[in-house]
């Protein structure tokens, strides 16, 4: 994933909106202290470990569902959201 | 597998933001010292991402589970233990275990076999795992907490210790026979009263082994081991501090070695300050503190400490010529020492 912009007050603010994204909430108050480059990388950081670990879990689930009969997997695929 | 075993990018981080650094690289699957620009956040802040951060991965994916949770339900555990072992596996196994009754859930864990059980540990959202692992019988938490030790899983195992039931602590510290394990796992420990419940329950010679395995051991053992002692409150503290005053001299010298390297005079301070007076002479009279730079990290640290009063008060236990040697060094760096005889009144003496 492309790091948000990350210079100036603009590039925070689009930091802050990734970090959100990432987090699927407000972040927590207090990271001020970082550099708008700073509060880029975290952002991209927990971005890609929640794509990472969704991509993990689908690779799971696709590996489990070779075990499943044909005939089900479409069913399965459906209950599962793959 | 994450390691409290830290580059320099990481020794300039108090012990706890290099304990919560190491778990937040942990969840995201990078390298730790690639994280140590985050050191500019307070420990309590990296944990609140590392927390907010887990809650957005594990609840992105929990509709999905559900279903698997209820059908599972339909089925017969020895059939479904051959189905999680077979074609689940250990990932998902983790996933929908938190969605299940912990009874049955913890009816099914007892089936699995150990590795698999581990690996699944491994990937469990520590919010759903308190009630599992909370009701998980002694046998299979020192079984668990045995393999997560021999993996060097020690983030994961400080989770783990954080959650099992309170007669639980006794067992598997006795289980972890190595003393540098101990320390690794109790560094990692969510919170600190239950480093208190670790400590309470280790048998007093245990305890003076591992007080000294840390400090006759490397810089990074002596930072857990000094993460540890000040992560204890009162009495607790106090014992730990009166072990380690009574160390051979060879071992204190190593202890001062080691404080200078990680740079944690701030840390160590008050605990020898909490020493009494016949061990809080011996240690900061220790040949080997008289140095220049010893001495400037030490007047450097007071000026960081919440409260100077005790360290000060330490200080003046300072043999003449050694405390005439750090006032010198104090002025070269232009810091200048309360004395003592200012704070007596304030405290009511010693």
């Amino acid at each position: 994933m492309a790091a948000p912009a990350a210079g100036g007050v603009d590039g925070r603010q689009s930091s802050l909106s990734a970090l959100r994204a990432a987090l699927d909430r407000a972040p927590p108050a207090g990271l001020e202290a970082l550099e708008a480059d700073e509060l880029a990388r975290l952002a991209t950081l927990l971005a890609d470990a929640k794509r990472r670990q969704k991509a993990q879990v689908d690779a799971a689930l696709t590996e489990s569902l070779s075990h499943v009969p044909m005939l089900l997997r479409g069913a399965v695929r459906k209950i599962l959201d793959l | 597998m994450a390691t409290p075993q830290t580059g320099a990018a990481l020794s300039a981080l108090s012990l706890a933001q290099r304990a919560e650094v190491i778990k937040l690289a942990r969840l995201c699957r990078v390298d730790e010292a690639s994280l140590a620009w985050l050191g500019k956040l307070d420990a309590s802040l990296i944990r609140t991402l590392r927390e907010q951060a887990t809650a957005a991965m594990f609840d992105a994916d929990r509709k999905r589970f559900h279903n698997m949770a209820a059908a599972s339900r339909l089925l017969p555990i020895p059939i479904l233990v051959l189905i999680i072992e077979k074609v689940i596996g250990p990932l998902i196994c983790a996933r929908v275990c938190g969605l299940v009754p912990p009874a049955r859930a913890i009816e099914i864990a007892e089936k699995l076999k150990l590795p698999f059980l581990v690996d699944a540990c491994m990937e469990l959202d520590p919010r759903s795992a308190e009630a599992l692992i909370a009701g998980f019988p002694r046998h299979l938490v020192v079984a668990i907490a045995r393999e997560l030790a021999q993996r060097g899983e020690y983030v994961t195992m400080g989770r783990f210790i954080d959650l099992i039931a309170l007669d639980a602590i006794g067992p598997v510290v006795d289980a972890i026979t190595d003393d540098a394990r101990l320390l690794h796992i109790a560094f990692f420990a969510e919170g600190t009263e239950r480093l208190g419940d670790i400590v309470e329950r280790i048998a007093p010679a245990r305890l003076q082994a591992v007080v000294s395995h840390a400090a006759t051991g490397s810089a990074e053992l002596w930072g857990e081991a000094l993460a540890l002692i000040s992560g204890v409150d009162g009495a607790l503290q106090q014992k730990l501090a009166a072990i380690t005053g009574e160390l051979p001299e060879a071992a204190l010298n190593n202890i001062v070695r080691n404080t200078q390297a990680i740079g944690r005079w701030d840390v160590l301070l008050p605990i020898v300050a909490r020493m009494d007076a016949r061990l809080q002479k011996r240690v900061i009279n220790l040949p080997v503190i008289q140095d220049d730079a010893i001495f400037g990290d030490i007047v450097r640290a007071v000026f960081q400490l919440p409260d100077i009063r005790p360290v000060i008060l330490l200080l003046a236990q300072l043999e003449e010529g050694a405390r005439s040697k750090l006032d010198a060094v104090a002025r070269q760096i232009g810091l200048s020492l309360p004395d003592p005889a200012l704070l007596l009144p304030l405290i009511g003496g010693r």
